[in-house]
């Protein structure tokens, strides 16, 4: 008897890429929604912009939070600026302020958003039992986790670039530890602001409404 | 201003920008977009666990 084990591979295989097509159609819908409706928003000049003083003064901002980012590769950076930050005219770049290659980065969980309420004190006093049930679950992480970056949106906020899983690494890791912080009881309040399906990456934050005026 | 920064946007909607392989985790306490100065990390975990 024949084996059909090459061709029940091979269907496999294919079977996976059109869930991994459809999974990266799913990210590109919510990145042109995010678009969408922040582009009329930009175009009436609503802006949502962040406080400069909070920026540039760390301990104005006593506001912290427990995540877990992925920073990139700074030769991803360089390409960033190349392709994208060299084409945005200085006037718009000076009304921001430019995520620094070495600080641009994905959020894989946000668990304790920084608007959560918790101080920093609070934090530090479960980062244990945070830290007990993450290394459990990531020791049991054996999935390769790739990831890739195509285009920017722009919003009342910033500049984003967008970022799609390439595998399904990302979201069964994010997964899995969405499981055991809850089932270990651990808080994980990424969903008061929203549950990242994503990859993307913030490349500029505005912090003045564009025709230069600051509005604070 | 605004619409310059609509059409540049417009069109860098697609631009390929570069893929790569998640080699570390970085469990931190942080503020929301600092991840440089006001960083605190906490622990970096290597992908796949070794």
């Amino acid at each position: 008897m024949r084996s059909n084990t090459p061709e029940l591979l091979s269907n496999f295989a294919f079977q996976y890429k059109i869930h991994l097509m459809k999974n990266k159609q799913r990210v590109i819908n919510l990145y042109d929604n995010w678009y969408r409706n922040n582009r009329e928003n930009i175009i009436n000049k609503n802006w949502n912009l962040i406080d400069e003083s909070t920026l540039y003064n760390p301990e104005g901002d006593k506001l912290r939070g427990l995540n877990i980012i992925v920073y990139l590769p700074i030769s991803l950076s360089e390409e960033i600026d190349k392709k994208i930050l060299s084409r945005i005219p200085d006037k718009i770049l000076s009304s921001g302020w430019i995520i620094p290659k070495e600080g641009r980065h994905f959020t894989l969980l946000d668990i304790i958003p920084h608007n959560s309420g918790w101080n920093i004190d609070k934090i530090k006093s479960k980062s244990d039992e945070y830290i007990e049930v993450l290394d459990k679950e990531i020791k049991y992480h054996k999935e390769i986790i790739k990831v890739g970056f195509e285009g920017v949106f722009a919003s009342t906020d910033g500049i984003t670039i967008q970022g799609y899983p390439l595998n399904s690494g990302l979201h069964r890791l994010r997964d899995s530890l969405r499981k055991a912080l809850s089932s270990n009881r651990l808080a994980n309040l990424e969903k008061k602001k929203y549950e990242i399906e994503t990859a993307h990456v913030a490349l500029l934050k505005f912090t003045k409404v564009l025709n230069g005026k600051k509005t604070n | 201003m605004v619409k310059k920064l609509i059409n540049i946007i417009d069109n860098l909607r697609r631009i390929p920008l570069g893929n790569f392989e998640v080699k570390e985790l970085v469990l931190n306490i942080s503020p929301r977009y600092d991840k440089v100065n006001t960083i605190e990390i906490i622990k970096k975990y290597k992908i796949p666990f070794t």
